[in-house]
């Protein structure tokens, strides 16, 4: 699948990278394009999914926003603010967690949370609050160096979380959390979403979480954004597929009947003696009813029928892997 | 940004809110809790020692210098080497805490000893939260990276100055019960008090200064550790970069510059110091003064802590 990057977005954005480009220079003295014209939106009230491979600019996109890393060329606007140049306006409205937690190990959870909020005003109500919240309050006096992965990236959000903000940066935050915390991590973003109108960017590489919580999705490869759009129109364009599972002995006559009728297949061996036969299922009527009576009055029943949905993760692998075939015809400049 | 953006926290936290927040910070370590309360016990401790090291009976230290006189001249006598003016008096080790001259001593050695642990302060506090990231989440909170460099480089200084004053605060009461107790509180007039006054004012500006260059360096390193061997090096091998650089400084390093902050020579005089050998000495020697000396550890002060202002404003983070 090939998706041109939509620049524009949604019309209430409330962040704007336009045609960013960050280099750094590696230990070895190279140069390495960090951010190659990455442009994206971020709409108000929203949860954005930031996906991408390892080293593809997601980190530094956000530590752009954050005012961490200057970018070289491009412009990045929050709340309407020109950022770095106005960042001093925009640092408490923005609350974030960047490369994991860190926090001071020999403190408590709370102490550190205290210290934090300090500096945004915030205080004890606060604090305990952003604790509950995250759901770690029990853990509030225990020292850090004593909490697991998952406590510690908690406490990570509960920091993003101690100045109200109305921007959440979270940069991988369901790294080290078991299935129960991913849970509970989820319903506490779509909350915020809810209840308090939070607009929420969340990078990940669990490209199934991201699905089931982000309610836009930004694809980057190679500091450039090659994706970027609502999940559930994304999902919608991609194709469907009816999958017929029949016993390999009436593979041949169901593949004749099937073609007969003007029907694409592909094959591939099924489980337990099995053919499972794929054709293409247009929305929002995937013609099983005519395939099951057209197979059915031949005398072959199928031994299963089902309609293949597209998930996030056949979107993510056939956008990378587009981006990859046009990197490898030349510069992304000259083909347009 | 308007007033009430600021009040509900948005846009950087003003500098009050700054200030008590990263004063909190610097303190909140356990590890800096414990030499903060220790280091006062240690000073009381030291103060304290001289009720045990010093006696006011000269009875035995007088007859042990005429024991050793008369062995001294017996073997001048076989020996045929003329005695000259050395009496009873060369061989006499007064037991007695003399205020008046030994207050001084004791004074700099505490004042040395908190400049040592002052530069320790200013790198652990400079660099550890770089080491463990912390920056990210309070450069992101206070975009104003300047800001916050100075703030806690004030803070550090600060904190380190103040630590030192109520060290000092706590030592003379201690020397002096010494000298009521165990030797003399004779000649401590007036003049005795402003030059003690002055080297302790000096020596409290001389920490603050040197926790600023621990901080510097660590900031610069963006690494305790690294800070650490940096600072030694630095402090080593500063004096041959800056050699002949500014007025009068052309043979002295860091040891030679703080000795002379703390002794000009109004304070000890060449001919009453017990200087032997050592950079020290050649301060004193050369009638260095405390300006020269401030002088010189602001030439080795400077250059990093603005280095360290430049890379903490003006490269990323992270």
């Amino acid at each position: 699948m090939t998706q041109e990057p939509e620049h524009t977005g949604p019309s209430d954005a409330l962040v704007r990278f336009d045609d960013v480009r960050k280099s750094f220079r590696t230990a070895r003295g190279r140069r390495q394009q960090a951010l190659d014209g990455f442009s994206m939106s971020i709409p108000r009230g929203s949860i954005v999914g930031l996906l991408g491979p390892n080293g593809s600019g997601k980190t530094t996109a956000l530590k752009t926003l954050l005012g961490l890393v200057r970018p070289d060329s491009g412009s990045v606007h929050a709340f309407g603010h020109a950022l770095p140049k106005d960042q001093r306006h925009v640092a408490g409205r923005m609350g974030a967690l960047i490369e994991g937690p860190a926090f001071n190990a020999s403190l408590t959870g709370e102490h550190n949370l205290r210290l934090i909020g300090e500096l945004h005003g915030a205080g004890p109500t606060e604090v305990a609050e952003a604790l509950e919240l995250v759901g770690i309050a029990q853990a509030a006096r225990r020292a850090y160096s004593g909490y697991s992965l998952g406590m510690k990236q908690r406490l990570g959000v509960a920091g993003a979380l101690i100045s109200g903000p109305e921007l959440l940066v979270l940069d991988e935050p369901m790294n080290g959390l078991d299935p129960e915390a991913v849970r509970d991590m989820r319903e506490l973003l779509k909350r915020l979403r809810d209840e308090r109108g939070m607009t929420v960017v969340v990078s990940s590489h669990i490209l199934a979480e991201v699905e089931l919580v982000c309610d836009w999705v930004t694809i980057v490869r190679n500091g450039r954004v090659i994706c970027d759009a609502g999940v559930s129109e994304l999902i919608s364009r991609g194709t469907e597929h009816l999958v017929v599972r029949v016993h390999d002995t009436v593979t041949e006559q169901a593949v004749a009947v099937l073609e007969r009728h003007g029907h694409t297949l592909t094959r591939a061996a099924g489980p337990r003696g099995t053919d499972e036969l794929r054709m293409p299922a247009p929305r929002p009527h995937p013609h099983a009813p005519e395939v099951l009576r057209l197979l059915t009055a031949q005398n072959v029943y199928p031994r299963e029928l089902l309609v293949e949905s597209v998930s996030l993760e056949d979107i993510y692998v056939a956008a990378v892997r587009a981006a990859d075939a046009a990197a490898e015809d030349g510069p992304f400049d000259e083909r347009r | 940004m308007n007033a009430v953006d600021q009040v509900r926290g948005f846009g950087a936290p003003p500098w009050r809110r700054l200030v008590r927040a990263e004063r909190h910070r610097l303190t909140a370590p356990p590890a800096v809790r414990r030499v903060a309360a220790g280091l006062p016990l240690l000073v009381l401790a030291f103060g304290l020692s001289k009720l045990f090291t010093h006696s006011p009976d000269t009875g035995p230290a007088l007859r042990e210098a005429d024991a050793r006189y008369q062995e001294f001249i017996e073997q001048a006598a076989r020996t045929g080497m003329p005695t000259g003016s050395i009496g009873p008096d060369s061989f006499f080790d007064d037991p007695r805490y003399l205020m008046e001259s030994l207050s001084f001593g004791d004074l700099r050695t505490v004042l040395l000893g908190l400049g040592a642990a002052a530069t320790v302060f200013g790198i652990v506090s400079g660099g550890a939260d770089w080491a463990s990231r912390v920056m990210l989440t309070l450069t992101a909170a206070e975009p104003g990276r300047a800001r916050l460099f100075l703030t806690r480089g004030v803070l550090v200084g600060g904190l380190s100055m103040a630590a030192t004053a109520l060290c000092g605060l706590l030592l003379v009461p201690c020397l002096l019960l010494a000298a009521h107790l165990r030797g003399s509180t004779g000649g401590l007039d007036s003049a005795y008090w402003a030059v003690l006054v002055s080297q302790f004012l000096r020596g409290i500006v001389l920490v603050g200064l040197l926790a600023l260059l621990g901080y510097s360096l660590a900031v610069l390193t963006r690494h305790v550790p690294a800070a650490l061997a940096i600072a030694f090096l630095y402090l080593a091998g500063a004096g041959r970069v800056f050699g002949g650089r500014g007025p009068r400084l052309a043979e002295y390093d860091m040891d030679g510059l703080t000795f002379a902050v703390l002794n000009e020579k109004p304070v000890v005089p060449m001919a009453e110091s017990d200087c032997i050998s050592g950079p020290g000495c050649a301060a004193t020697h050369v009638d260095l003064t405390a300006f020269d000396g401030f002088t010189g550890i602001l030439l080795y002060l400077l250059p990093v802590l603005v280095l360290a202002l430049w890379r903490s404003t003006r490269t990323d983070v992270g």
